[in-house]
Parts: C-alpha cells; structure tokens; sequence
C-alpha cells in the first residue's frame, strides 16, 4: 500500500512494506523500522524507530493530523491527488439526476476544467439546475445538446481517463 | 453547531446583477408600503384633524412602549383589489409590547371611507384574531369605523369567515382566558358595536367616541326617533347609564394613557419553555441575500446560504447530509429560540419527503419550532418516482406536517409551485406566521407551464373538431393564459388576498421571525399524535 503525505509544502511517497510483527514503511528509498512500545498515562505514545525511542503525541482536525514530535508541532496531511481516493462510483462521468431537459451546454470537448465548474444546466420540474464537473479533467465528450430531453442517469458529459500515478 | 462555510463570491458580476435586480424589487415594495400606510388625500387627513382625532398609525406609536419594535402584518392587503381604495384593507394589524405585554394590535384606518370595512378589511381581522387565538396574545382594538361597507355586503357580512367570525373569535378569545381590550376613539357602529361589547375592558373618548347598534340616521329610518350621536351612544351615556364601555376618556392621549394602565394590571403569561441559547448575530451579512436570491424564479440557489444569513452565528447542525439532498434539514438558533429548519434545495424526491418527515416528527418529540423555508416546484412526477411512492411519501410529510404539535413558521423565499406548498406547510396548513419575499411567486404551477398546458390542450381539441390547427389563436391563448398567471402569481396578488401574514424585506426576514417565534411561546403546544401513515 501506498500513499502521499503533506509536511511542510513537500509532498512524501509513503510505502507500507509490512505490518506484522512490527511495522516497515518506505521512504525515498529507505526502509524504517516502527516498534509500538505503549501509551503513557497522558495520552503520548511511544515508539521506536530503528531503535531509537521516540515521543508523541498525536490529535486528528479532519483530514489532517497534528503531531508533537521531538518538541515539534508539525500538521500532515494526507495528499489526494492521484490517491486511491475514497468516494465510489466513476468520476468520469456527468450523468442525469433526474430526467430533463438541456437549457445550455457550458463547456466543449477538449475543455480543461476544475472540479465544480458548470458543465451543463438542466431543467427539471420548472427548476434550472447548475450541474457540476465530477472532478478535474478534460472533456471527453458532450452527450447531449441544447434542447435535448433525456432520462435520469442518461449520461450527459464524458471526462478523459487520466493515468493515475501509482507506485 | 458548527458554522455555515459560505461559498458565496460577492465579488462575482452575477452577485451584483442578483443585487441589483433585488434591492429593485425591494425598492418597489418599500415604495408601495410608504404609499399604503401614508398617502392619503388631504381632505381625509383635515377632517381627522378638525376632529381632534390621531391618525391611526400616530395611535398605535403612543400605544407601544417606546423604543420598541412593532412586526406589522399584512402591510400591503388589498392592494390588488377595490382600484386600490383600501390601503393595507383599511385596517393595521400587528405584533408590539405595551406595558411590558406582547400584544396584537388591530387598528381602524377612518382615513379610508370613514374607517368601513370591506371584505378584505374582514378577512384581516378574521385572521388576526386567529393569530391571537393561536398564539394566546391578548388583543387592543382601535376603533373608529363606519361599519360594514354596505355596496360590498355580500362579501362582508354573510359566510363564515367573514364579519361574523370576528365576533365569534371575540368570545372564543374570552372564553379561553385571553384577554381584550377596546379603545373607542371612533364610530362602532351596527356589528362593529359588539367590538367594544365583547371586550374585557372598554375606554371611550367623549366627544367623538360612540357605540351604537344603529346611527342616528337608520333610527330616524327605522322609527322616527330623532337622537342625537351623543345621546344615543356617546362616552357619557354608556359609561354611567349602560354599561357598555367601561371609562370614559378626555380626549384620545387620554384614552390611550387609561389603556396603557389596564395592560400593566393583566398577568404576564407563563410561555413554554423552548430551548434558547445566548443570541448572537449571524456571521454572514443578512444583506447579501439580495444577492443570492436569483433574477429569474426557475433558477435553483444554495438554500444554505440563506439559512447562514437568518440563524444565529450562521451555526447549523445539518441532518442527513447527504441522505435527500433536495431538503435540507437541520437545527440553528434564531434569536436564541432553537428550531428545525426544513429549506427546498430542489424538487422533492422520494427520499427527500422521507427525510423531511422524519426530520418533522424529530422535532415534535423534542419540541422544537419548525421553520420552512420555501423554494418549491413540487414533488417530482413520472413512471419511475410513482412506482416507487413519491404520492404515499409525500403524504406521509404532509402527514407529519399537518399533525404536528410545535409552532410552525413559513417563509416564501422563492417560488411556491404545486403539492409542495402542502408539504412545506402552505396557507392551509396553520402555520403561526407566513411571510413571503417581495420575489415570491405562487401558483398551480407556473406561468409557462400553464400556457403551455392549455395550448396544447386546445390544439388537440382542433385536430379532432376539424384537423386545422388556428396557430393565432393558439398563440392567443397561451399569452392570454401566461399573462393572467403573471399578475395572480406575483407575491403582490398573494398579499393582497391574505394568503400570507405579509411581504418583508428579506434582510428582516430574522427579525421577522425572531418576534414571531416570541409570540408564539405564549400558547401551550398542541395535541400530540399523528394520523395514520401510509408506509
């Protein structure tokens, strides 16, 4: 398993290599061993990396983790791009809510976008909807035109698939 | 509660072209007010003057205890009807404290036709004694009117919500222990008369004041006798022959003194005890809704960011996230009282009225207020969303609406279109207060689609009659159709026929509310218990 760390503005290549007996993680290159070596009565764990002791003491704020670490406190998060990612169902694809009709198609194919940028807005039941890009990317394909009627989850707008950086 | 991250950018030209479309549509309905509440012709107000008589409003500021707010309700009924000859129904309804008591005011207008009632003039008085039935709010009247208008009586005097049914609240009032007070500054005359008679306490102005089943002028009619106005039913006659009014006053400065003295003797109501927290202003400016709310009803807006710019510290402890997301529901504070929030984020979907359900019977058993806030198209229509129930669910919210206990409040922040004004609770659902935004549309459905409804209708009609389809009278129709549903579906028409309890500011929409939710404490809470759901 593999993941990227945000610490300081750098971003880390994580590598877990094994968890049991004791846990190896790689890093640039190098292996480092991590013994748990128990939790103190006021919350600060330690451990031993490559047999040298170290103390923490650790609390998470959303997405990131604050740490206290060698009189040090240092905030890592962890870096979403290109990670395996957590939400399911494809991303590449824009497809209808609820069925409709195409009142303006806002980008091309080839466009760049970001994530939430407006793609195409809809009606509905009397009510024009904004519906946004899934992520960011580059359009691949436009379903649907101006005027167009179509049904709930017809797709309506195609992303490129992007090669994801895996180790 | 965590606070609301807005994500508005008021930088955006389309923040400033929303701004600007809306503060003129505000501009637009302050005007109207303005002109609602004190133009009038110079004759009238001279008259007024040669009587020694206040102008109503000028009653009503005395009347207050200085410095405090006055929430008046319906400020623009009416104005669609009569050509425009009954301002505010002729009649000035609201929510203000006096001698430390929340009271409803309801006040006379003689500057219109002599004070007459017309059928909108009834209807408000119907509806604010039900308002002070409701939420158990003693009542002050103002009286100074002619009586009925009697070229309109067919409207005024006979059904059962209209003249009648003042009285009747007058002794459902009495009967439940809330009380009522008359200042008699003008005419009572013929039903207006049972005004002071039914009341608790009556003051009565020598001189002008008078309370009569008929004038002079109708007895002379009726019998022959000749009696003057003071004779017949003047401060002196009923104070110490009658006993139909209770103190007599010199002049109306007096009457309202006498008036103020007899609050301070009533108790202070025990309200029920809501959940309230410290009060803290929201951290968005409420005036950036002007940006917010769009040029154009049919497009959708974050109904989030309203809510930022109504609670309390813009804090919102959101309900299933991200379970229906089409109604967003959750728990804030507005000026301290806790509530529950349910705000239209799109069509309601099968899920969307189960969560809003669920979320209604939540704050039934905890007892906390409800809160609606408005955007509505309707529930959502096809094979697909009728297979899977979307009728029997969204019964199931209007269920759980209809029977619920809590004080419930509505605001009209946008379009009010089809079965979801039911569910959101609607007019006809007995929410304490409705208030709506001058932006505010409401109808069947909406103008275009009504149009094309009956275009469509028509030409099939003319297919089979005779296989040639007029397309002028077609077009005809539809613009016939799509212009007599713009002006019935402008928040204007609304008002004018009482279908909400008024038009504000949507800046004051917190305020509104907050004084709303104070008034309404003063009732205990309802029956508890639901009918049966259709699971």
């Amino acid at each position: 398993m593999s993941f990227e760390l945000l610490l300081d503005g750098q971003i880390h290549q994580v590598e877990i290599q094994r968890r049991r007996p004791y846990l190896v993680v790689r890093i640039a290159g190098r292996d480092y061993r991590i013994d748990a070596a128990g939790t103190a009565d006021d919350g600060r764990q330690r451990l031993i990396i490559d047999g040298q002791p170290v103390q923490i003491a650790r609390a998470a704020d959303g997405m990131a983790q604050i740490l206290r670490i060698a009189g040090q406190t240092r905030i890592v998060t962890r870096h979403e791009d290109g990670g395996d990612g957590t939400g399911g169902g494809d991303q590449s694809e824009l497809r209808a809510p609820m069925p409709g009709a195409v009142i303006e198609v806002h980008v091309a194919s080839g466009d760049r976008v970001r994530a939430g940028d407006p793609l195409v807005t809809i009606e509905s039941m009397k009510l024009q909807t904004v519906l946004g890009s899934p992520r960011d990317g580059i359009i691949a394909e436009v379903a649907i035109a101006t005027g167009e009627i179509f049904g709930k989850d017809q797709p309506l707008v195609r992303l490129q698939e992007e090669a994801r950086a895996d180790a | 509660m965590r606070k609301i991250q807005s994500r508005l950018n008021t930088a955006s030209p389309e923040f400033r072209r929303f701004a600007d479309h809306n503060q003129g549509l505000l501009a637009a309905f302050r005007a109207r007010q303005e002109a609602a509440r004190h133009s009038r012709p110079a004759r009238d107000l001279e008259r007024l003057e040669k009587q020694g008589k206040l102008r109503p409003r000028e009653r009503i500021e005395r009347l207050l205890d200085p410095g405090t707010p006055f929430l008046e309700l319906s400020s623009l009924a009416a104005n669609r009807a009569y050509g425009g000859e009954s301002p505010s129904a002729s009649s000035i309804v609201g929510i203000g404290i006096v001698s430390g008591r929340e009271v409803l005011i309801r006040a006379d207008d003689p500057t219109v036709k002599g004070g007459a009632w017309y059928p909108l003039t009834a209807k408000k008085i119907v509806r604010a004694l039900d308002i002070a039935l409701e939420n158990h709010l003693p009542v002050i009247h103002l009286c100074d009117s002619a009586g009925g208008n009697l070229q309109l009586q067919s409207e005024v005097f006979p059904d059962r919500q209209m003249a009648g049914r003042i009285f009747r609240n007058q002794a459902i009032l009495s009967k439940r222990g809330i009380k009522q007070l008359a200042l008699v500054f003008g005419h009572c005359t013929a039903g207006g008369a049972y005004i002071p008679a039914l009341s608790d306490y009556s003051v009565i102005v020598r001189g002008t004041g008078a309370v009569f089943l008929g004038g002079p002028p109708l007895v002379k009619a009726a019998t022959g006798e000749e009696v003057s106005v003071e004779d017949l039913g003047g401060a002196e006659m009923h104070t110490s022959v009658s006993g139909t009014c209770d103190y007599p006053a010199r002049d109306e400065q007096d009457a309202i003194r006498i008036g103020r003295e007899i609050v301070a003797q009533w108790d202070r109501a025990q309200k029920w005890p809501c959940q309230q927290e410290p009060v803290e202003p929201p951290a968005y400016d409420p005036s950036e809704l002007y940006g917010i709310i769009p040029d154009d009803i049919k497009k959708a807006f974050d109904m989030r960011e309203v809510i930022a710019r109504i609670v309390d510290g813009s804090r919102f402890h959101e309900y299933q996230p991200n379970y229906g997301q089409t109604l967003i529901c959750g728990f804030a504070n507005i000026w301290g009282f806790k509530v529950g929030i349910l705000a239209n984020n799109g069509v309601l979907f099968n899920e969307s009225s189960l969560k809003g359900g669920h979320f209604i019977e939540l704050c039934n058993q905890n007892n906390t207020p409800l809160v609606f806030l408005q955007n509505i198209t309707g529930y959502m229509i096809g094979q697909e969303y009728e297979r899977r129930g979307i009728t029997k669910d969204g019964a199931k919210m209007i269920m759980a609406q209809s029977c619920s206990r809590v004080p419930k409040f509505t605001v009209m922040c946008n379009g009010s279109f089809g079965a979801g004004n039911y569910g959101m609770c609607g007019r006809a659902y007995d929410g304490r207060f409705l208030f709506a935004w001058p932006n505010h549309q409401i109808g069947v459905m909406g103008g275009d689609q009504a149009a094309n409804t009956l275009a469509e209708v028509k030409a099939n009609q003319m297919r089979r009659n005779g296989g040639v389809v007029d397309e002028a009278a077609i077009k005809a129709l539809w613009q016939e159709t799509r212009l007599a549903y713009e002006d019935q579906l402008s928040a204007y028409y609304s008002t004018s026929e009482l279908w909400d309890d008024g038009i504000i500011d949507p800046a004051d929409t917190r305020n509104a509310l907050g004084m709303a939710i104070s008034a309404s404490l003063n009732a205990p809470l309802g029956d508890p218990g639901y009918g049966v759901f259709r699971f």
